[in-house]
């Protein structure tokens, strides 16, 4: 707390710790049901008879049925790997353009930003995009994974609206100083605005992690398939029309996981990567004083 | 909701006035694509049956004698002790092929790494590489690699996914193999094991006038009642209503809400055969008369809105499509529910590990009145893998073959390592004789050569007396099916006429439901009718009038 | 593309659609501009790029609206139609409700969704303690990676018939209440589960924003005696201004989409006359019967629709001296 803030009322302390708490409790009560349901035991389920609140016999079961398939762990690696790459392909990607498009007045920013912001509205239908990954040999490549989404135009329009509140004396006197602009943005620009460069890195993240339906369209080799693909199909166990209609595609000899509990964890598996990288995240949004950064 | 319906009329007539008030002169959509190939041409395009001696079932079925109805195959109470090969040679000549099959299940290692894989493709002599692809986006996918040209040797594309595919003569023209010359009449003989696979079946499997796929053979009962025995014997409950009154008095006499419980999960589709609704269309003095058209709807329609008036229904069923019926029912939170006749076995492998006393049965189909029941049946099959086009003769024959060792029986050797893997290594036998997958077995063995060329489908669940009941309601069943018009013909549903399906049920949802009065039942057939119906029903009456049943 | 800037580059101005149509007049200011900017332009290369190959190109598949389409005979040999897959579609009486419904949800949600990121965002910004303010960050963007069929079902355990509500009044004797399917309360029902389910997630991206304002602001207002509401109002707010009108114009944009498997999930429950959306019509139309072009008709109408609404609402912007999507310059 600053020196120059007054003390908060106590009317005011306790109304904002009520609505926090509630808050809190809004979110952690239904994220308790999950994690408690993917702990529990086939009878435990079948009890409740949907999400436990009540704890009763729990087991790992299900997490040790996820990981045992063999193909999770290397799903993940796989995930990883488009994630980690794709996003700085994107950040950098994007930043440069929302840089280069921030510029009052530069030569083509506005058609170039309305080509854009189209896309945006428009979008291309599964068979196009299809023809046209096929066609230029990216299939069955991770690339595929990457490239047709690694443009967002909402991430770039919102990157460029916080450059453009970086006041423009900031860079021209740099420029003046005969930096070129790859400098400025290097240089000025993104260390003045690391809050919204790291949530634009998280909403790309976010994306590529978890993004299946690229993985559905364009990879026909199984064992590349990315960690959310993977994990779709134990959701999907026992899903087919066919048992629906009497028929029966599931190996006779094999036991079957509780069902909740198997989804339950793989919420839990595929929110634990977000919960380790978030705090790294939240950690540029502490204020930064203008003037101090631009010295730094 | 009033008032934004009133102002829904006045935009949608200013719209009609943007749209230049003339109709287009092109077709709507949707009306493509539709076909039907005559029942006795159907004859001459498919393989002779020629029925396989190797196994036999312990639990006797049904043979069909309707036409376009399947044969309740029977089934197994026991796994046999030591399986004996159907085939005597090699199937394969070592070719190299990927094949493309749909999976709703934990996915295995790849070919390289999968043990699995390569015991079955050394036995089968070839190697079979398989895309898996996700089951529930399937259509997706097929459509892309289709639309692209890019074809694997071998694709497994099931017939709901099919009816989403407009223009599907088309696609199969452009991209699959003309089976005809291969399979016709007595050409199959080589195949012996495809020759055991039921006629109805394979009259589904033509497209254009040619035999273009080899089938995957269905149960013939869609659905059923399936209820927890273990329940109503604890309780006395009725486990034999006779009426539509009785079960509607069962629901009430289960119901309690304040113990957690309610009779029912979604039986709406359960009550369209309770009210002998027809499964489709009726012909009535040479007209065709649609199911949204008989008395019977409106039967049922007032029924069902009497079990969602009175809650007799589970209200998580009633609030959500995600809402899971087979936890509910696990729970005993309800304890009647419409589902496949593969969801019991489903529901016991999965709870009687821990509660062996977990109990199903299914309800002896009755009619509304107590008097005669009627019963649904599918088509007769539910899935088709197709031969890329253009291939080598010597190909293609390889590649039937191949289908050929993928359409083994129950309790052959074939059979066995397609299913569980080689035994001592991926599966054991437990005490009971059952194969039981070993750990190896649960990483890399997964239903894949199984959608390869399909097989007469036995009850063969490792719960005796379950299948038991199973093939003894399917025989005490199979007298009741309803014979439609269409028996026989192979008719490819025209794309407007599914399209039509979900806007008009979603209207008579809302009767049920209690959001509309029961008398607005009229109106939404006049909409359907107008919107595709009556086109509808002149495109089923041509077919009827092509194969002079009209 | 360079050469192309080039060769177009004032042109291209007066091609925009806000474009003032100001004419820049000699080719050696063009040259002065280009000599300062081209770095600029190289900057937004590999972006415009990628867009180019992966959206554009594709993008061109949409002509299929003015075909009878079928994948695979392909664009080249389906027969052309002209605008009958508009006509169809306009036509269509559920096309206009499932229209209207998506715009009243849309407004109601710009009313009672929009600004509770924006509002839990100062609240946490407000909160002294640094531990507790990181604990509930840490904490409320949890259920955005809830999938819609565990959104939905969590409120139906809750609120459903037989969820917690209705099982407790039931204990203590009331009738049970059922909120899941009571299409009259639709809309809040909806808005309550985007609320829980995105409104955390939405807040980062003010967090980011408030960061970004000059904290000398706030000393030099507190030294000058201003309260904290007043220092709220005069600083934090036209601090996040851009940022929320950016949002707001493309929000806007995005009108008739409010998603799609939320709705499809609870359609039967509530009744297609309250829950049927744009995304469920063009799904139940075109997924099951394979109509590509009556799919691309509709996406390219809901993509003009967006369009005006961006244009009109950035003008608004302009008019009210906000900076919109893009300054007019």
């Amino acid at each position: 707390m600053n020196v120059w803030e007054e003390k908060p009322s106590r009317l005011g302390r306790l109304a904002k710790g009520a609505i926090l708490t509630a808050i809190a409790v809004c979110v952690l009560f239904p994220l308790y049901m999950v994690v408690l349901t993917s702990l529990s035991t086939q009878d435990a389920v079948a009890r409740a008879g949907g999400l436990v609140t009540v704890p009763g016999e729990l087991s790992l079961g299900a997490y040790q049925e996820l990981f045992s398939g063999g193909v999770v762990s290397r799903a993940a690696m796989v995930s990883v790997g488009i994630t980690v790459v794709g996003t700085l392909i994107s950040v950098t990607v994007t930043a440069l353009a929302a840089y280069g498009l921030s510029r009052p007045g530069s030569v083509m920013h506005r058609p170039l930003l309305f080509l854009v912001l189209l896309t945006f509205l428009f979008s291309p239908g599964i068979i196009p995009k299809y023809l046209l990954v096929s066609s230029i040999g990216l299939i069955d490549s991770y690339w595929a994974l990457i490239l047709p989404g690694a443009v967002a135009a909402f991430n770039l329009v919102v990157m460029r609206a916080f450059f453009m509140s970086i006041p423009q004396e900031v860079m021209d006197s740099a420029r003046i100083d005969g930096a070129s602009e790859f400098t400025v943005l290097r240089r000025i620009v993104l260390p003045m605005s690391k809050g919204v460069t790291a949530v634009i890195a998280m909403l790309y993240a976010v994306g590529y992690w978890n993004n299946f339906f690229d993985a559905v369209l364009y990879l026909n080799d199984n064992a590349k398939w990315p960690l959310q693909m993977v994990l779709r199909q134990y959701v999907l166990q026992g899903q087919s029309m066919f048992v629906g209609q009497g028929g029966d595609t599931t190996i006779a000899g094999r036991a079957l996981p509780p069902d909740l509990a198997i989804k339950m964890s793989i919420v839990v598996v595929a929110l634990l990567p977000v919960l380790v990288v978030y705090p790294f995240v939240q950690k540029h949004f502490t204020k930064g004083v203008i003037i101090g950064a631009i010295k730094g | 909701m009033t008032t934004r319906r009133g102002f829904l009329g006045l935009v949608g007539m200013s719209a009609l006035a943007l749209a230049g008030c003339a109709t287009p002169s092109t077709r709507k959509p949707g009306s493509g694509g539709a076909t039907a190939a005559a029942a006795d041409k159907l004859k001459t395009l498919i393989p002779t049956y020629v029925p396989f001696a190797g196994v036999k079932p312990d639990l006797p079925g049904t043979v069909s004698t309707l036409p376009g109805v399947p044969d309740i195959s029977g089934g197994f109470t026991r796994y046999p002790a030591s399986p004996a090969a159907a085939l005597t040679q090699k199937a394969g000549k070592g070719g190299s092929y990927k094949a493309m099959t749909p999976l709703w299940g934990p996915p295995p290692p790849g070919l390289a790494g999968n043990s699995y894989f390569q015991a079955v493709n050394a036995d089968i002599g070839a190697t079979v590489e398989f895309q898996i692809s996700d089951g529930t986006t399937y259509a997706d996918k097929a459509i892309a690699r289709l639309a692209a040209g890019d074809v694997p040797e071998l694709m497994v594309i099931p017939s709901w996914e099919i009816e989403k595919m407009a223009d599907f003569n088309t696609a199969v023209d452009r991209a699959f193999e003309d089976l005809t010359p291969y399979l016709q009449g007595d050409k199959a003989k080589p195949y012996a094991l495809l020759a055991n696979l039921p006629t109805a079946a394979w009259q589904w499997s033509v497209w254009n006038g040619k035999l273009m796929g080899v089938p995957y053979p269905t149960e013939p009962f869609p659905f059923a009642l399936l209820y927890r025995k273990d329940e109503f014997e604890k309780n006395g409950w009725n486990q034999s209503p006779k009426s539509a009154e009785e079960l509607y008095q069962l629901g009430k006499e289960i119901t309690d809400p304040k113990a957690r419980r309610w009779a029912f999960g979604d039986i709406h589709e359960m009550a369209w055969p309770i009210f002998k609704v027809p499964q489709d269309w009726r012909l009535e003095g040479g007209k065709l008369v649609h199911k949204y058209e008989t008395p019977e709807w409106q039967l049922m329609l007032e029924w069902m809105r009497k079990l969602f008036a009175e809650e007799l229904i589970h209200p998580d069923v009633a609030s959500s499509k995600g809402a899971n019926e087979k936890e509910l029912f696990a729970a005993g939170k309800i304890v009647v529910y419409r589902d496949g006749l593969g969801g019991w076995k489903e529901l016991l492998q999965q709870h009687t590990p821990k509660n062996p006393s977990f109990e199903l049965g299914a309800f002896p189909v009755f009619a509304h009145d107590g008097g005669t029941p009627i019963m649904y049946h599918n088509n007769a099959a539910g899935i088709f893998t197709f031969i890329r086009k253009g291939l080598p003769k010597a190909q293609v024959e390889e590649l039937l073959s191949i289908l050929n060792w993928c359409a083994a029986p129950y309790g052959t050797k074939e059979y066995e390592l397609s299913n569980f893997g080689v035994r001592g290594k991926h599966f054991e036998l437990d005490a009971a004789g059952t194969p039981k997958l070993t750990e190896l077995g649960t990483k890399e063995v997964a239903y894949t050569y199984g959608f390869l060329g399909g097989r007469p489908l036995y009850v063969d669940w490792p719960f005796p007396e379950a299948a038991k009941a199973n093939v003894e309601w399917q025989n005490a069943t199979f007298p009741f099916i309803e014979k439609t018009p269409f028996d026989g013909i192979r008719v490819q549903r025209p794309s407007k006429y599914s399209g039509l399906q979900v806007p008009t049920e979603d209207k008579f949802t809302d009767i049920m439901r209690g959001r509309r009065p029961v008398g607005d039942a009229k109106q939404i057939v006049t909409e359907w009718k107008r919107d595709g119906g009556d086109e509808a029903r002149e495109f089923y009456m041509k077919v009827l009038r092509d194969n002079g049943r009209a | 593309m360079l050469e192309q800037a080039e060769r177009s580059g004032p042109a291209g101005d007066l091609t925009s659609p806000a474009g003032t149509g100001r004419r820049r007049g000699k080719a050696s200011a063009l040259r002065v501009r280009l000599r300062r900017d081209w770095q600029l332009l190289l900057m937004v290369f590999p972006a415009i790029g990628l867009l180019l190959l992966f959206h554009y190109v594709p993008l061109l598949g949409n002509v299929i609206a003015f075909q009878e389409y079928s994948p695979y005979v392909g664009i080249g040999d389906s027969p052309w139609v002209g605008l009958a897959n508009f006509q169809w579609l306009l036509m269509d009486e559920s096309f206009w409700q499932a229209t209207l419904n998506t715009l009243f949800i849309t407004a109601f949600q710009l009313i009672f969704y929009f600004p509770v990121p924006i509002a839990l965002a100062i609240l946490l910004d407000s909160v002294a303690s640094r531990r507790l303010r990181m604990l509930i960050q840490n904490i409320v963007y949890m259920p955005h990676f809830f999938s819609w069929v565990l959104v939905v079902t969590l409120f139906q355990q809750m609120f459903g018939g037989a969820g917690l509500l209705a099982q407790t009044l039931r204990a203590n004797g009331y009738q049970g209440v059922d909120i899941m399917t009571n299409p009259d309360t639709f809309v809040m029902l909806v808005t309550a589960e985007s609320v829980w389910k995105d409104a955390g997630w939405g807040m980062i991206i003010f967090l980011a924003a408030l960061a970004a304002i000059d904290q000398n602001l706030y000393e030099a207002s507190a030294v000058d005696g201003a309260s904290r509401w007043r220092r709220l109002w005069h600083i934090t707010l036209p601090g996040l201004r851009p940022v929320i009108i950016l949002l707001l114009i493309l929000r806007l944009g995005d009108a008739l989409n409010v998603g799609f498997e939320q709705f499809f999930l609870q359609r039967d429950a509530v009744g297609r006359d309250a829950a049927e959306v744009l995304d469920t019509f063009v799904y139940w139309r075109t997924m099951l019967t394979g109509e590509w072009s009556y799919g691309a008709a509709a996406g390219l109408v809901k993509g003009l629709v967006g369009l005006i609404l961006i244009l009109v609402a950035n003008k608004l912007a302009h008019r009210f001296g906000e900076q919109g999507i893009y300054k007019r310059s």
